[in-house]
Formats: C-alpha cells, structure tokens, sequence
C-alpha cells in the first residue's frame, strides 16, 4: 500500500471497521512511513477534541413547547370558529369562563354590548393560558354542568357547545387516552421511587448502651447497620467515648417509624428528612434496559443465522457492546432500588455535656418534654398541611366569590327594580 | 408504569400526548445536542430539534419498528438540519459562518497531550474553534462528523440514519476527518504568525 491507499483508508482503520488483512496491510505502512503515522494520531486527536466537547443542555419545557406546537397544528385544519383552541380540554375551561362571563354580563346589563366583546376576549386568554390543567379542566367540566340554568345568552353558549362538541368528535381518538391520564397519575403515586434520606443529632447519657439499642432496633426492622464508628475523649484523665456515627439503612416502608423511634432515644439537637423523587429516571433506565435487550435478542437471532466467520465476529464485536451497555445500565438499576427500597438515616450522637442531664426519657419530667416536642412537631408539620390545602383551594374560593359577588349584585339589581 | 419505546410508540400513534412528551424527553438531548453543533447557536438548535419531534409526531403512524427509534429519529433529524440548513442558503439570510457563538464556557481538557503538530490548537480556545471549523464542515461531512465522533455512531448506523451505503460511509467519514484536520491545521497557521 502508498500513502494514498492508507490515508484512503486510515479513518476505517481508526474505527476498526477494516479486514484483517487491510487492517495489517496499513499495520506494516504505518511502521515505516512517520507522515502517515502523524495523520493518524491528529486523527485521534481530533477524534478526542470532539468527544470530550462539553454536553449541551435542551432548554427548560423543550417538551411542553413541541406539544403545544403540535396541539396548535393539529386544530388549525379543523375549523375556522375554532382556530386558537388548541385542544378539546382548553375548551371546558374556556366554556366555563364564557358562563361566568355570561353571568357577571347579566348583573351588569347597561354595559352588556360592551361585555360581549369582553366575554371573547376573556375566553381567548383562557385558552391561551390554561393548557396542561388537565385535573382543573375536569372540575370545571363538572362546573359547566350546574352552570347550565345561568344560559340567558342562548345563542352564545350553544356556539360555544357546538365548538366544544365539534372539537370533541374530531379528536376523538385523542380523548379516551387523555381523560385517562389523571388516573394513571395517580396510580403512578404508588409505585413512585423515593430516595429517603434522614439526619438526626442526638445527645444521649449512654452512648455504647444506645448505638447498640439503635443497632438492635434496626436489624429488628429488617434494616441494617451500614456503617458505625465512635470516638473517644479524654475527660478529666479517663478516656470515655463521647461521639458516635451510625449509618442506618432500614426499609423505606418503615422509615417513619424508625425516625420517630430514634428521636425518642435521646435529645434531638438537629433532624432533617428529605426525599428524592427518581422515578424518571427509573423508567427511563428500565426502558432503555429493555431496548438494549431487544437488540441483544435481535443480535443473538442474527448470529445463530450467521453464514461467515467473518459475520460472527461482527456480530459478537456488536453484543459486546450490547452487554456492556446492559450492564452499566443494570448497575445503575440496582443502585437505584437499593436506594429507593432502603431508606438512609445518619445519625450522630454525642454525649451530654453535663452529667445531671439525662436525657433517655425515664422520669416523668423528660416523658413530658419529649412528648411536648413530639406534639409541637406534629403541631407544626399539620399547621404545613393546613397551609399548603388552604392555599390550593384558592382558586375554587375565588369562583366561589365571583359567583357570591355575582348573587349579590344581581339581589340588589333586582330589588331596586322593585 | 415502566413504558418501552414499544409501547410508548404505540401509545403515541393513538394520539396519548403524555406518552409522546416522555418519548420526547428520552431522545431529546441527543437531538438536541446534534441540531446545536450543526447549527452551533442554541436558539436555531431548539427551533430544529422541536421542528424534529413534530415531524416524528406525524410520521409515527409510518414508524414500523423495522429500525430501532432511535435511528429513525436521527435519520428526522438529519433531515431536517440538512433541509433547514438549505431553505437558509437559498433565502441568504444566515451565514452559517456568521452565527454567534454564544457558547462554550468550559474549555477542553486535554487530558494526555499529544505532541503533534495540531497540540497549540487543540489547547487554547480549542471548543470555540472546533465550532467554527464544523461550521465550515459541508452539510453532509458535518453530519457524518456528529454521528460518528459525538454520539458514537456504528458505520451501519450512519449509513441507516443518512441513507447511504457503507462505502459511502467510509470514503465520506475519510474526507470528512481530512477536510477537518486542514481546518484545524490552517487555523493553527493563522495564529502561529
């Protein structure tokens, strides 16, 4: 072979794609010709420069943009009223919308040819905004129903029926799948992959008697001790443990309890509990898992109809890769669920520093304390709860309101008719 | 809960939206990191790559399962950053050459360098460099150079994705590599005087 022939082929014999007999062809060239040899390591280099570039990141709701595009497609051939609705479940909403609309238009009726106008443009910004509120949309749906005796303004809300309906038969294949969707999420709920984790400080009177106390307690659970160390201090010339670490794994199931238990066995001087929500990236792996095994299987039918060593070698070159990528992605999965199925608690204990303080509740005193700490924790995590469902019914009270508003203006409508 | 390509496929051609959403957001990086270091700007990059997933949206219903998705997906988006690249040509809009190039923070690592002659390029401003020059890369050599060095494409699955032979493959990467090698060295000339 010349330099031509090799550099012809030098790209091949970087990735390893040539003949044996080429590759060792290009072998015995590359011993003796240092310009062809350069070619290849700038080959490499830039091979290397192009592999190590830095990932670049897809933008923030890159998926939500490409649906609400495709939604915005999919209507625009559908009909001319209904070209900015963008899908059958912005409508109910938007429905809803042009009833309360309608309302407030009645309890204002000097103004109502102004409000009409109004009334569209107010259902236009609906649609506009309220897409992906799927569970919302459903509650509404139930709303437009009890809003039917309010129907004053026949004409307009038969269009908007009509609209709606028509929407719904043309995607109809769409919406089976669609109201399905807040089921599935919910049930979703129960197989959810939770990485647990917890940290508890505890100033304890016994340290030894309590890391095996905490040790018993665990493996009781069905959880284990991953990792346990102390440390010694000298105190007044005695050296006495003072410190200890404990890495707790205990099932995620338990892991509550086991939190409260700890807690009970000391002072708590700092906790923390959080959690990770990976089942993304769960599904994610499991997917890509049995992708690469549908390969595999597919690669194992081509070897067994393998006419050529030569095919075999390709092939089994091709399932080793296969089975690495299984592998690395098995790993992964098992980390996963390990982490997932066993929660993690650390926990430091440390002795306390005056001797009088005992701090294992035994007398009536510290029974107290340690349940008035227990309570005001509780106090506090439904005082959360409480805040969090108070300001997620907001948006119901503010119909509510407008509705109440709406009643009232029209009472005293009606009454300075009388 | 735990959906396959499969069944996500199938789920999309009967219009679940959700079950397209994950499917986009399996291959999206990929898509993505391909449309950006062809076009080399992010804001064309999301343009094409939602432009790929809407043309797969409406293409599924042809999507057999005869390749895997992701071939099929790669082979869009070729597709589609080579037609997009061409409607800008013929307009005279955007020279690609003219791009900004808004990127690249990190600079690259040469982990073992090698003494060759391309070494003082391949330092320095080695990423904004590797852009630019990709840039000036012929539509189909740039595309051959994505799929083999950055997403690790087999020479099957670049002849699958482009719809090329083998051969074509081999010679294209070959002149793709060589042609990117001049770059490199002909900039390492402009800075070295």
């Amino acid at each position: 072979m010349d330099c031509r022939e090799v550099q012809e082929n030098l790209s091949a014999y970087y990735d390893d794609v040539l003949e044996v007999k080429d590759k060792k062809l290009i072998e015995e060239h590359l011993d003796n010709c240092s310009n062809c040899r350069e070619e290849l390591e700038s080959l490499k280099q830039i091979s290397k420069i192009l592999k190590e570039a830095p990932p670049v990141s897809v933008p923030d709701a890159f998926a939500e943009e490409v649906i609400q595009r495709i939604n915005q497609d999919k209507i625009k051939p559908i009909g001319k009223k209904t070209r900015k609705l963008t899908s059958w479940q912005i409508v109910l909403p938007g429905v809803a919308a042009l009833l309360l609309a309608t309302f407030i238009g009645i309890s204002l009726k000097p103004v109502a040819m102004n409000q009409e106008l109004a009334e569209t443009k107010m259902m236009d910004r609906f649609i506009a905004n309220d897409q992906g509120a799927a569970k919302e949309n459903l509650a509404l749906d139930g709303a437009t129903g009890a809003g039917e005796e309010f129907s004053v303004r026949g004409s307009e809300e038969d269009l908007a029926r009509q609209e709606s309906a028509e929407i719904k038969s043309k995607v109809a294949p769409m919406e089976p799948n669609a109201l399905t969707l807040p089921d599935q999420e919910e049930d979703s709920e129960a197989s959810r992959k939770v990485i647990q984790n917890g940290y508890l400080r505890l100033e304890v009177s016994n340290l030894e008697g309590t890391m095996d106390k905490i040790a018993k307690e665990v493996t009781a659970s069905g959880g284990h001790v991953q990792n346990s160390s102390m440390y010694e201090d000298e105190f007044n010339g005695i050296r006495k443990p003072t410190r200890g670490y404990l890495t707790l794994r205990v099932p995620s199931d338990r892991f509550e309890k086991m939190f409260k238990d700890l807690k009970g066995l000391g002072r708590v001087t700092f906790q923390e509990t959080s959690g990770q929500d990976v089942t993304t990236e769960y599904v994610d792996l499991e997917a890509r898992k049995a992708n690469w095994l549908a390969q595999e299987a597919r690669l194992r039918e081509i070897l067994d109809s393998a006419k050529n060593v030569d095919e075999i070698l390709k092939v089994e070159k091709e399932l080793a890769r296969v089975r690495q990528e299984l592998e690395v992605m098995e790993a992964r999965l098992k980390n996963l669920t390990n982490l997932t199925q066993l929660a993690t608690i650390s926990i430091e204990l440390e002795v306390a520093k005056s001797r009088e303080k005992i701090t294992t509740p035994s007398s009536l005193g510290e029974k107290i304390q340690v349940a008035f700490i227990t309570s005001t924790n509780q106090m506090l995590e439904y005082l959360e709860k409480g805040v969090v469902y108070s300001v997620s019914f907001l948006p119901y009270l503010f119909i509510i309101g407008i509705l109440y508003g709406g009643f009232k203006v029209l009472r005293r409508g009606n009454k300075k008719e009388d | 809960m735990l959906l396959v390509d499969e069944e996500l496929i199938k789920l999309s051609k009967e219009g679940n939206m959700e079950a397209f959403s994950r499917l986009i957001e399996r291959y999206q990086d990929r898509v993505y990191a391909i449309a950006y270091r062809f076009f080399g700007n992010e804001a064309d990059a999301k343009d094409v790559a939602q432009d790929v997933f809407i043309k797969v949206f409406h293409k599924i219903e042809l999507f057999r399962g005869e390749s895997s998705l992701l071939t099929w997906i790669y082979h869009i988006t070729a597709n589609t950053c080579r037609d997009e690249l061409r409607k800008r040509q013929k307009r005279q809009m955007v020279s690609i050459d003219e791009t900004p190039l808004e990127i690249l923070h990190q600079e690259i690592k040469v982990k073992n360098p090698f003494l060759g002659p391309e070494e003082v390029v391949l330092k320095g401003e080695a990423e904004r460099e590797l852009q630019s020059v990709l840039n000036q890369l012929p539509e189909d050599q740039k595309m051959i150079i994505l799929l083999r060095e950055m997403q690790g494409f087999s020479y099957e699955e670049i002849a699958n994705t482009m719809e090329c032979s083998l051969g074509t493959v081999k010679s294209r990467l070959n002149r793709a590599r060589g042609a990117l090698r001049q770059l490199l060295l002909s900039r390492e000339e402009v800075t070295a005087r």
